[in-house]
């Protein structure tokens, strides 16, 4: 393989009680591809890469980001590593704007002693952000809790693109979604990579992912089974990869 | 949520639909500007019941004097709102840093500045002891509360200690004077009440902090997730609600020549809050407009006392407005998620 | 909602986490016993009789409002218009015997009907207005105070007719009346909350409302029963305590030693109730109120200052939340 892998993680383990969620998993993640993830309901895949966005801290392992070993402190320090999330459930506050939600955590600021928040700037860059990523939000002064899924999902993307995310994770992005909407959202993960962007998206939709995705990682109970480039697997081997059948 | 709109549904149904829009779009309406227009209403009703009595420029000014103290309250407690807390211990804590003050300023006869450094660390102290529970977990209508107690309970020690009946009387000058103190010809709570209103607003609109208060509110765990520290802003926030609650709480005193364990006037900034559409779970409202629900119920208390309704009709009332308020902010509530 | 932060579990090995509930499961039954020994040395007139009787009617009273409490806690709602509710049925005993000239039972009826309407009145706002239960009493303990202040003229009702007060002195067996009604209350609300549908609904409705909901619980009724049974005892204690005083009570927060919500939600906390709904043995919230009780009753004798039994009062309820909630994160 000719890609370059960008954040690899080295057995890293996570418990929850006597859940056993993550079991020393060893996992690369290759730059400025899609990196799917897939796997049953409960297989711990949220919480991989909720280690890796520093919302969760794992039990034991490690990262190494761009060939360098590192600790991810928490989502600041995720940010640090160009390393965004757009969670399951999007993180958004559903009574604030737009903008206020794209910059949510990295408000711009001007003025004495960086108090005072730069509207304007912010603005504007939500307003580049959403065009790059051809987004569809006519007025960016709306409330969170009247846009359309797929809009909000533009939104959570547009949050990770400001943070400088290179990374940018995306977990189960249409679930919830229409066809037309998840044609939208396939649409920007599509811009996404062209832009030179890593991918690291989880999903059920194993044709979604034969469609999308570059390499496809299979998760089953904790363990990381393995990894195959999209060209070469068949749908029937990764669904079997799923109910555990481990290949040689 | 907007997709089903879309699938098959009959004329009929349709026509119902909008209707409903534009039933939804009138209560909106009604949610966003009726307490501009209970305002003016009850200006007019006043007016018209007790002329003479009502239109003076003396029963404007004491409809002002009576909203100073609280209004700086309602300026700190609509911040602490929106950021999802809500601080049940306001007039325990007013009423015990007004008797620490009294202690020290009226009967220790220390410096003045000595006595509210003092009262500043007490109800800092208490601020922290709410926030630290609320750190635990506990949510803040119970730490409050227990915080409430606590602070009840000080205020009562004090008075114990000091062995005065029931309250400590606060007449030594300059304090005395304070009630009275103008500037050009106002009394100089009412500037200061504005001033702490345009300070909120500045934090809520125009720094990080203000943003940040408003996510933590409406969504904590997504607050968490972007990085925001959710304890240092409840923090932050409980603390200067305890001490601008213990400060207006010496501004009451001042105006009563009294200081007691639970002071009375501050209680209404809950509803003066939810009048004015700040969500009761945090996370919305304006601040500014918290100032005109606050001159509502002002006013209604001025006015009740024009026309001579008795005291316990008086209360009567105003505890119905404290349902009306909370039932506006549940019906805002269903509006909004629905 | 409404102020919730850092809720995340907490992670024990198993062998701490039992040592630790047993001790929370069983630790009041210690401290209260070594409580009252305490006292025995250091208050005066703490071990007299006349004293313990005292004591144990402080205690039934108390006990009273908490078993109603209990219910509504376990329904999920936390009722705060104890005060008002106190307030309202002091009065009206107070009124309908002394000045309407009522026959006792009477009284007693109106004033618990007084009760169950202030109940009723919860439930409509909780219910039809959809309001969180504590901020939603926390409004109507305004208007139930001021319906009382309206009905009182705000001033206090002597009773000077005879054949009220008696009824708390009764004793059967050596044992007070009131203390005889306490057990009552508590039998019937554990044979209701274990042996009858509607108390299993009331667990349902408190552990998991949308559960409940969906699995067909009349979740809006059973928490209208619940806010009722919770203003009902609060009646019947205001009858008590008007009766034992011979006077229409103050109820506030600032009187120490008083029945309160306050005291009825710190017992219940203590006894090991989730301030959640759903989970909680009733039977140990009796030896929490005896717990506070004791308390301030020795307080009270060693002539502590009123501000410091507040303080106590205060933080003994920080502890039963602080309890409360490390067992909801351990299990
Ligand atoms: N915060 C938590 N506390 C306790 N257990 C948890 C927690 N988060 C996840 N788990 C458990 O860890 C396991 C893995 O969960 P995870 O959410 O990672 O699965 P998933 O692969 O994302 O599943 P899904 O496809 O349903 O989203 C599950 O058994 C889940 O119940
Ligand atoms: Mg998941």
């Amino acid at each position: 393989m000719s890609d370059q892998v960008i954040l690899e993680t080295v057995d890293v383990d996570k418990s929850f009680g006597a859940v056993h969620a993550v079991r020393s998993v060893s996992w690369k993640v290759y730059r400025g591809r899609v990196n799917a993830l897939v796997g049953d309901n409960g297989a711990g895949k949220s919480t991989l890469i909720k280690l890796i966005s520093g919302a969760l801290q794992p039990n034991d392992g490690g990262f190494r980001i761009r060939g360098q070993e590192t600790r991810i402190g928490g989502p600041a320090g995720a940010f640090g590593h160009g390393i965004a999330a757009v969670y399951q459930d999007l993180a958004l506050v559903e009574g604030r704007d737009v903008v206020m939600n794209m910059f949510l955590g990295s408000e711009l600021t001007r003025g004495p002693g960086q108090i005072f928040l730069d509207h304007k700037g912010m603005l504007q860059q939500a307003h580049e952000v959403l065009d790059d990523i051809h987004a569809r939000i006519p007025n960016v002064r709306e409330m969170v809790r009247n846009l359309s899924g797929g809009q909000r999902q533009a939104v959570a993307v547009g949050r990770a693109l400001i943070r400088g995310g290179e990374i940018i994770i995306m977990d189960e992005p249409t679930a919830a979604l229409g066809v037309e909407q998840t044609q939208e959202v396939l649409q920007l993960i599509d811009t996404l990579r062209e832009q030179g962007k890593t991918i690291i998206l989880i999903s059920h939709n194993i044709q979604q992912v034969f469609e999308i995705a570059d390499y496809i990682s299979v998760m089953f109970h904790g363990e990381l089974i393995g990894t195959r480039q999209r060209d070469e697997a068949t749908e029937a081997e990764v669904v079997a990869m799923i109910m555990g059948r481990r290949s040689p | 949520m907007a997709s089903d709109v879309g699938t098959n549904r009959v004329g009929s149904a349709m026509t119902g639909q909008v209707g409903r829009e534009r039933r939804k779009r009138i209560v909106q309406f009604l949610l966003d500007n009726g307490l501009f227009i209970a305002f003016v209403l009850e200006l007019i009703l006043f007016a018209v019941a007790a002329p003479d009595l009502f239109i003076r420029s003396r029963t404007l000014e004491a409809i002002l004097r009576l909203s100073g103290p609280a209004g700086i309250v309602l300026a700190s407690y609509t911040i602490t709102l929106i950021s999802g807390q809500i601080d049940l211990s306001t007039a325990q804590v007013g009423g015990m840093a007004s008797l620490m003050f009294a202690a020290v300023f009226q009967l220790l006869a220390w410096p003045l500045g000595v006595a509210l450094a003092l009262t500043v660390v007490l109800t800092i102290a208490v601020g922290l002891l709410s926030s630290y529970l609320i750190q635990q977990g506990i949510p803040s209508f119970v730490s409050t509360l227990a915080v409430g107690v606590v602070s009840g309970g000080i205020g009562y020690l004090i008075i114990n200690l000091t062995k005065q009946p029931g309250m400590i009387r606060l007449v030594r000058p300059p304090l005395r004077d304070i009630a009275n103190f103008e500037v050009f010809n106002v009394p100089f709570v009412i500037p200061l009440m504005f001033i702490a209103y345009a300070i909120g607003w500045v934090v809520l609109n125009q720094t990080r902090f203000g943003a940040h208060i408003y996510a933590l509110g409406g969504n904590p765990a997504a607050a968490a997730l972007n990085g925001i520290n959710a304890v240092r802003i409840a923090r932050i926030v409980l603390v200067i609600n305890a001490v601008i609650t213990g400060m207006a709480g010496i501004l009451i005193a001042g105006r009563q020549l009294a200081a007691q364990p639970g002071v009375e006037g501050l209680g209404q900034s809950l509803t003066a809050a939810l009048f004015a559409g700040v969500a009761l779970s945090g996370g919305s409202g304006k601040i500014e407009r918290t100032l005109i629900g606050l001159l509502f119920l002002s006013t209604l208390t001025i006015g009740l006392g024009i026309l001579n309704v008795s005291a316990p009709v008086r209360q009567l009332i105003n505890g119905l407005a404290f349902v009306i308020a909370i039932l506006l902010d549940s019906i805002r509530q269903q509006l909004a998620t629905r | 909602m409404l102020g919730f932060l850092n809720q995340g579990e907490l992670s024990l090995s198993r062998r701490r986490r039992e040592q630790l509930l047993f001790l929370m499961d069983n630790g009041i039954y210690v401290v209260t016993i070594l409580l009252f020994i305490a006292f025995i040395f250091l208050a005066p007139y703490f071990f007299t009789t006349r004293n313990l009787v005292n004591v144990l009617i402080s205690a039934s009273l108390a006990g009273i409002v908490t078993a109603g409490y209990t219910v509504a806690i376990l329904a999920g709602q936390i009722d705060t218009s104890t005060q008002g509710v106190l307030a309202v049925a002091t009065v009206t005993t107070a009124l309908l015997f002394e000045e309407v000239g009522l026959s006792l039972p009477l009284t007693v009826i109106l004033a618990l009907g007084a009760g169950i309407a202030a109940g009723l009145f919860n439930g409509v706002i909780v219910v039809n207005g959809r309001i969180v239960a504590f901020v939603a009493t926390l409004a109507t303990s305004g208007v139930l105070l001021a319906i009382s202040l309206f009905l009182s003229g705000g001033q206090t009702i002597t009773i000077a007719r005879e054949g009220l007060q008696e009824v708390v002195f009764i004793r059967l067996f050596g044992i007070p009346s009131s203390v005889w009604i306490m057990f009552m209350c508590y039998i019937v609300g554990w044979v209701m909350l274990t042996q009858t549908k509607l108390g299993a609904h009331i667990y349902a409705t408190g552990a998991d409302y949308r559960a409940a909901l969906l699995s067909g619980v009349p979740v809006n009724r059973v928490i209208r029963v619940a806010l009722v049974i919770s203003a009902l005892t609060a009646a019947l204690t205001a009858i008590l305590v008007t009766a034992r005083a011979k006077q229409s009570a103050m109820f506030g927060l600032a009187i120490a030693g008083s029945v309160d919500f306050v005291t009825a939600l710190t017992a219940v906390l203590l006894g090991g109730f989730s301030l959640f709904g759903g989970v909680g043995r009733i039977e140990r919230n009796l030896v929490a109120v005896l717990f506070l009780t004791i308390l301030g009753n020795g307080l009270q004798l060693m002539d502590v200052a009123t501000g410091v039994i507040l303080i106590v009062r205060g933080f003994a309820l920080v502890f039963a939340v602080i309890l409360s909630v490390l067992r909801a994160r351990m299990t």
